[in-house]
């Protein structure tokens, strides 16, 4: 071989590694997303997900108690937060499986691998089921061993998490339908074409779920029989969960306008801005609410839309794209893309009690 | 500015085709690699020209009077050839120029297919920040788009299983390796004669390895990739080798193995 051919071979080389770079790592296989965070009240332990690892944190000070998997795995990331089910965490991950772990130490309980793509919803936990909506199309129901109990097929990916009220469990998908079915048997109980895709959890209140769509609106639905109560203007792609709360419907569109709705009928309460792009819910707490933006700001609002406190997060980098949790009097808020901290913790007031920032 | 000028404008393009052409992301980016080579075609056309000026340059009796000359006087012969280029009016570069004016098409094309193609919530968030304020053609129930195509999901390596085999097909990188060697074969003109010196050209032997080495190389990619971008490939392999035919300077003989065989047979009878 000549020197010039050599040459030529390692540019072409070159050439398919700046192609292969452009497109973001294995086949957009590895994309990433924002991180999830649930807590445990009662343990005192906030679940992170984030990359290649779930994090358990102590809520009081962020200190870690155990990491799943101790070593990273090759291709696996996690990003749905992860769910409370009895003494199991259970996290979804971004190739095509379902994880179960033991609450009380990291080991690994059982693996879920009979999907084919990845699970960007956190699964829902009724009746002694898992439910996991899946990016295949299909909503999975396994049981507490990991086995699959049905699972119920959609026409498009589901990234949306799906609510229960212990025996119904309600999922929305991306195929504009919302699907309404037995929690132990899997039988249909109706589905509703709501117009739009849903890519956020609906929330559930007194026999009314509503939930906001891609198709820029919010609609209340009877959980009964799937009938559309009211629909509303969201004014933007609303990519966060509606967050209810004795009558209130917080409704946040991606613009980060924030919109209240009243849960009778639909009609706009008030509205307020929060000066960036938003796809975290509203986080209640008892004098209001918490709202996270992408440029990092976290602002407090009363129940009626009045500006308590704004703070701006001490980082060089990143963004706050997932929903806070509040708990123990802290809000805890996972970072996008943080260069240094991976979730910060405030007090009620805004200010930061502590930060996690992973090892190697 | 990239974002800006090249992204956005190209993905905005890339969702009006798919509003209006079928509402299927394969048909999307079948119209708009078509779309951008239709676009490209003058520069390519310069290209093509310039290639083949530089190629008939090779076999000018003059220009081999002149190696012969000057065989063993590099300074000199180099002298010689700009003054051959002058006299000629050959640019050496108007045929690189042409395709590094295109790269950043090339590239915008495919990173624009990549974006497109969300996968996750994060994605297309990006995606629908990219739509231009209110277009009034795109409708927010479009999404998600719709990113089965034939047997395969865009968005996912092409991997297809059939139940008597133990492996899976990647039938989309094969189809990959063999289209790029076709374009790459095609493309290629025939084996110029020996050198003065009676070397065999050594341009020849790289562009015979390159065309081995770089199918495989889009075959791997392919195999890896989204199968959305490995249809990207495939049709700019296929639009590639139409845009050099219709210029006359596709090299049909180059895969008409049987023929150079009957050929080789017939010579060495004589």
């Amino acid at each position: 071989m000549t020197k010039k051919t050599f040459i030529l071979i390692i540019l072409a080389v070159l050439a398919v590694m700046l192609l292969s770079s452009c497109a973001g790592g294995n086949a957009l296989a590895a994309a990433t997303s924002w991180p999830g965070i649930t807590a445990d009240p009662e343990a005192g332990i906030a679940y992170l997900s984030a990359g290649p690892h779930v994090f358990a944190l102590t809520t009081k000070n962020g200190t870690l108690a155990w990491r799943y998997p101790e070593t990273p795995a090759r291709n696996i990331t996690f990003y749905a937060a992860p769910t409370v089910a009895g003494n199991l965490i259970i996290a979804g991950d971004y190739r095509k499986s379902v994880h179960a772990i033991d609450a009380l130490d990291g080991r690994e309980a059982w693996i879920f691998a009979d999907a084919r793509d990845r699970f960007i919803a956190s699964a829902a936990f009724a009746s002694d089921t898992i439910i996991a909506p899946s990016a295949d199309f299909n909503i999975y129901a396994i049981n507490m061993n990991g086995n699959l109990n049905y699972k119920i097929e959609t026409n498009q990916i589901n990234w949306a998490s799906a609510v229960t009220d212990g025996s119904t469990v309600y999922a929305p998908s991306m195929d504009h339908n919302v699907y309404a079915f037995d929690a132990n048997s899997g039988n249909e109980r109706w589905v509703t074409n709501v117009g739009g895709a849903v890519a956020a959890a609906p929330a559930l209140e007194n026999g009314v779920f509503y939930i906001a769509t891609l198709g820029q609106e919010v609609i209340a639905l009877n959980t009964s029989d799937g009938s559309i109560r009211w629909r509303a203007d969201a004014e933007d792609y609303v990519w966060s969960a509606p967050s209810v709360k004795d009558g209130l419907l917080l409704v946040i569109n991606a613009s980060g306008t924030i919109l209240a709705l009243d849960t009778e009928n639909g009609s706009q309460l008030w509205t307020a801005t929060s000066g960036g792009n938003v796809t975290a819910s509203a986080a209640f707490y008892e004098d209001g609410f918490i709202v996270v933006t992408h440029n990092l700001d976290i602002i407090a609002l009363d129940f009626d839309g009045a500006k308590i406190w704004t703070r701006s997060a001490n980082i060089s980098a990143g963004s706050f794209t997932s929903t806070p949790v509040i708990v123990d009097d802290l809000i805890i808020i996972p970072v996008t893309q943080s260069a240094d901290k991976w979730v910060i913790a405030y007090d009620l007031n805004g200010n930061e009690v502590w930060s996690f920032t992973p090892e190697n | 500015m990239w974002e800006t000028f090249i992204i956005q404008p190209f993905i905005n393009v890339l969702l009006l085709i798919y509003q209006y052409l079928g509402q299927n992301f394969g048909i999307a980016i079948i119209l708009f690699t078509i779309l951008i080579r239709l676009v490209t075609y003058p520069l390519t056309a310069k290209q093509i020209k310039s290639s083949r000026a530089m190629q008939d340059m090779n076999s000018d009796p003059e220009w081999i009077k002149i190696q012969e000359k000057y065989k063993g006087e590099r300074e000199k012969l180099a002298q010689e050839q700009m003054r051959f280029y002058q006299e000629k009016g050959i640019s050496p570069f108007s045929s690189c120029l042409p395709t590094l004016m295109q790269f950043p098409l090339i590239l915008g094309l495919y990173q624009s297919i990549i974006r497109t193609m969300a996968q996750t919530p994060m994605q297309m968030f990006e995606l629908t920040r990219l739509v231009y304020p209110g277009s009034f053609w795109f409708k927010t129930d479009l999404l998600p788009l719709n990113s089965r195509f034939l047997w395969m999901n865009l968005g996912q390596p092409d991997l297809i299983n059939v139940n008597f085999l133990p492996f899976a097909i990647p039938i989309m990188a094969v189809v990959v390796a063999v289209t790029s060697y076709l374009q790459s074969r095609l493309m290629t003109p025939p084996a110029s004669q020996p050198t003065a010196s009676g070397t065999p050209d050594q341009s020849a032997q790289m562009t015979k390895m390159m065309s081995i080495y770089m199918p495989l190389l889009m075959g791997y990619l392919a195999y890896t990739l989204a199968s959305g971008l490995a249809l990207y490939f495939v049709i700019s392999n296929i639009a590639g080798i139409a845009q050099y035919a219709i210029m006359g300077n596709v090299h049909w003989e180059n895969i008409m193995f049987w023929k150079k065989r009957t050929d080789t047979a017939e010579k060495s009878k004589k």
